[in-house]
């Protein structure tokens, strides 16, 4: 299968007016992996939301099309019914709502969605545990409500843990390695790399060489200043570990 | 010149003229200590009048529907209930009042205990009214002339009574049902005692028929007295039709190490004042004061709350929750006086309020009067709409707005609930909460 997942194009976009992405080009085929790395603040997270839908992040000029299909059209539940799937930076804390009954909603929108019978709660609850369990969480999760009180990469697991769940056929992955210690960036990297599939495509966003060694990308693109500004194969992450950014932004590094 | 307006009575007259037809009927007639309280009580609410707006307590919250409909007690339940009542389970009791009056054949008592006691005020009273002497005169204490007017016309209500030691593990549910005919008032009173080291959970759960042809009133008291060391774990659930007046109020004096959870919820009711006075009596008591209020069209869902610190090293937490929809109005009031020797007090105190329309209005007065030093006093009060990076994170994952708000909404709300309780009593809570959500806007509930 040669068909792209993603293809974005000259992509501009603005958060509160000002333009944080300013002509962005990128696709993914599908059942690749593509990750981007770049400078804090160069609209990597910019660009995140803006595949899933967030409110306040407006593209003034160019196009996204997933699966063939006009992105930008969606809403948010839309976009996550049809397979699109954010692991976000910083999860957000939900008090009150048990992170259960969330997944068997979203679960189970997205198979009203596709016309698939839902889940009962012992179908949900088996798969459920299953998950946790390769993903070495405590199932006593499920009854938490979402993210309250997790460390950090207790959150990151569950944002793991989530896509796992629901199977996307578009991850993106916004420093899921962030706050992970090197026990838990194993387990999460074995839980993404048993996602990886010829009809799935990830982009993994990262700070780190060291989670491409367990991610394997097959592409790496870097981004500076809301374009991308070099792409290459996994050697340009080494090159970027001992270089920095400044080789490819240009710029004077900060340091 | 002149001209006489065509008279319309009010409630506060339909009681004056009612009272001493009614009184040979009222449980303790000719009890002479029962007979000087109702009198006693009358008096002062003939005096006073209902509280209106004028009072500093009455500022954000009317009664005025009391003056439009004649509102009269009555002796005699109206009508069965035609809708199937709440379930709470496990419980260890169920009683069931139609129209403030006991009903015997929709009550079980499942387990009792040793050392337990559950019955009725109109038992209680026929019984071994001595017992109750001292609890029922000292929620008479004048505390304004509605509670008067409860006082004077109280006609029934549960008494639990649990000696030192003794626990009741499942909840005791005390269903109160209103027919709503013939713009009836209801006056309950509920007497819990615990003796030391007591423990018991004990749920109210007020409904009106669903069909209800009429407006109705409710006022209903539940003095609460905890020796030390008692530990009473309360929820009062007020889910009456959109065409009742609702004034409850829980009066409790918690001893030494002695531990007061209540919860207060409010659903229905045009009108709605759930208030809860706590006095500490003896070192190291604490109270949990929480609730949420629920509201849509124009009710009006009042909270108000008086903690007296009265003693050293006492606590007090304060947690409640609004959500309001349409043009809702939620009130909450809350008072903690801390005396000038109550050294070691710890109070806290936090309203949050859910605005879902531009319509809905929150009120929040707190109100700390501290003559301590060396004490923790905090309050807070936050109005908002729902959190849009909740809100996002849950549409990013494929659930559809609806479901999304109806989610955090649930959860909001189930925050309070899950630090209330983690047990039968939350679960049902949550379950009364769901059911507000399910009949959702415009409203089946009549
Ligand atoms: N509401 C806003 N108004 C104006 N600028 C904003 C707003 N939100 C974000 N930005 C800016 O957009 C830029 C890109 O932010 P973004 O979060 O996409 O960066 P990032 O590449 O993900 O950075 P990091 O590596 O630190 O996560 C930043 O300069 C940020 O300050
Ligand atoms: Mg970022």
């Amino acid at each position: 299968m040669s068909e792209n997942i993603l293809e974005i194009r000259n992509l501009h976009a603005t958060v509160d007016g000002t333009e944080i992405l300013k002509g962005l080009t990128l696709t993914l085929p599908a059942g690749e992996v593509h990750a981007m790395m770049g400078p804090n603040g160069s609209g990597k997270s910019t660009l995140s939301y803006v595949l899933a839908g967030r409110e306040g992040y407006e593209v003034t000029a160019g196009e996204i099309s997933y699966k063939g299909q006009d992105l930008l059209a969606l809403a948010p539940d839309e976009r996550a019914q049809a397979g699109i799937f954010l692991a976000f930076q910083y999860p957000v804390e939900i008090p009150g709502v048990a992170n259960s009954v969330f997944l068997k909603a979203a679960v189970n929108a997205q198979r009203r969605a596709r016309g698939e019978v839902e889940l009962d709660a012992m179908d949900f609850l088996k798969r459920a545990k299953a998950e946790l369990a390769a993903l070495e969480m405590d199932q006593e999760f499920l009854s938490r409500p979402i993210n309250v009180g997790f460390s950090g990469g207790e959150k990151k697991r569950n944002e793991v843990f989530q896509m796992a769940m629901l199977e996307p056929t578009l991850a993106v992955l916004d420093e899921t390695d962030s706050g992970l210690d090197i026990d838990a960036l194993r387990v999460v990297a074995d839980g993404v790399n048993r996602l990886r599939a010829p009809d799935r495509s990830m982009l993994v966003i990262t700070h780190y060489q060291r989670l491409l060694n367990h991610i394997v990308p097959d592409h790496i693109h870097v981004l500076a200043k809301g374009r991308i500004v070099a792409s290459g194969g996994k050697e340009l992450a080494l090159e970027l570990e001992e270089k920095g950014y400044a080789a490819f932004t240009g710029e004077k590094s900060a340091a | 010149m002149n001209e006489t307006a065509p008279e319309t009575a009010t409630t506060a007259q339909a009681h004056l003229r009612a009272f001493d037809g009614l009184r040979p009927a009222l449980p303790g007639a000719g009890l002479d200590w029962v007979e000087a309280l109702r009198t006693d009580a009358l008096g002062r609410f003939e005096d006073a009048g209902l509280p209106n707006r004028r009072l500093e307590d009455w500022k954000f919250t009317t009664l005025a529907a009391l003056d439009r409909v004649a509102f009269a007690p009555g002796t005699q339940a109206a009508v069965t209930p035609d809708a199937p009542l709440p379930e709470l389970s496990p419980a260890a009791a169920r009683l069931v009042f139609v129209d403030g009056r006991f009903d015997e054949s929709l009550s079980e008592i499942y387990a009792p205990a040793d050392g337990v006691t559950v019955t009725t005020l109109v038992t209680a009273l026929a019984k071994d009214a001595s017992a109750l002497e001292g609890q029922l005169s000292r929620a008479s204490d004048p505390a304004g002339a509605l509670w008067d007017l409860n006082a004077a016309f109280m006609a029934d209500g549960a008494v639990i009574r649990l000696a030192d030691g003794a626990a009741l593990d499942q909840p005791v549910h005390l269903i109160f049902f209103s027919s709503g005919a013939a713009n009836r008032a209801n006056h309950i009173r509920n007497v819990i005692a615990l003796g030391a080291g007591a423990r018991a959970n004990v749920v109210e759960t007020y409904i009106s028929a669903t069909d209800t042809l009429g407006p109705g009133f409710t006022s209903a008291v539940t003095d609460i007295a905890l020796a030390d060391g008692a530990a009473l774990i309360h929820a009062r659930v007020q889910d009456e039709s959109l065409r009742t007046v609702h004034a409850a109020r829980a009066v409790v004096s918690v001893g030494g190490e002695a531990e007061y959870a209540g919860f207060a919820l409010a659903l229905g009711g045009e009108v709605s004042r759930q208030e809860t006075d706590i006095a500490f009596t003896a070192p190291g008591g604490r109270a949990r004061l929480m609730g949420a209020y629920l509201g849509r069209g124009r009710q009006l869902l009042d909270h108000t709350t008086r903690v007296d610190h009265a003693v050293p090293h006492c606590t007090t937490e304060e947690l409640f929750k609004g959500v309001l929809d349409e043009r809702a109005h939620g009130v909450f009031q809350g008072l903690i006086r801390v005396a000038p020797h109550a050294i070691g007090t710890d109070a806290r105190q936090r309203n949050q309020a859910l605005l879902l329309s531009e319509r809905a209005v929150a009120d929040t007065k707190p109100e700390l009067e501290i003559l301590a030093d060396d004490v923790k006093c905090a309050h807070g009060a936050t109005v908002g709409d729902l959190d849009a990076d909740a809100l996002f994170y849950l549409m990013a994952r494929g659930v559809p707005e609806a479901e999304a708000r109806r989610l955090l909404i649930a959860g909001f709300a189930g925050d309070v609930i899950e630090r209330f309780d983690r047990g039968a009593v939350g679960a049902y809570l949550s379950d009364c909460v769901a059911r507000w959500q399910d009949r959702g806007t415009g409203d089946g509930h009549a």
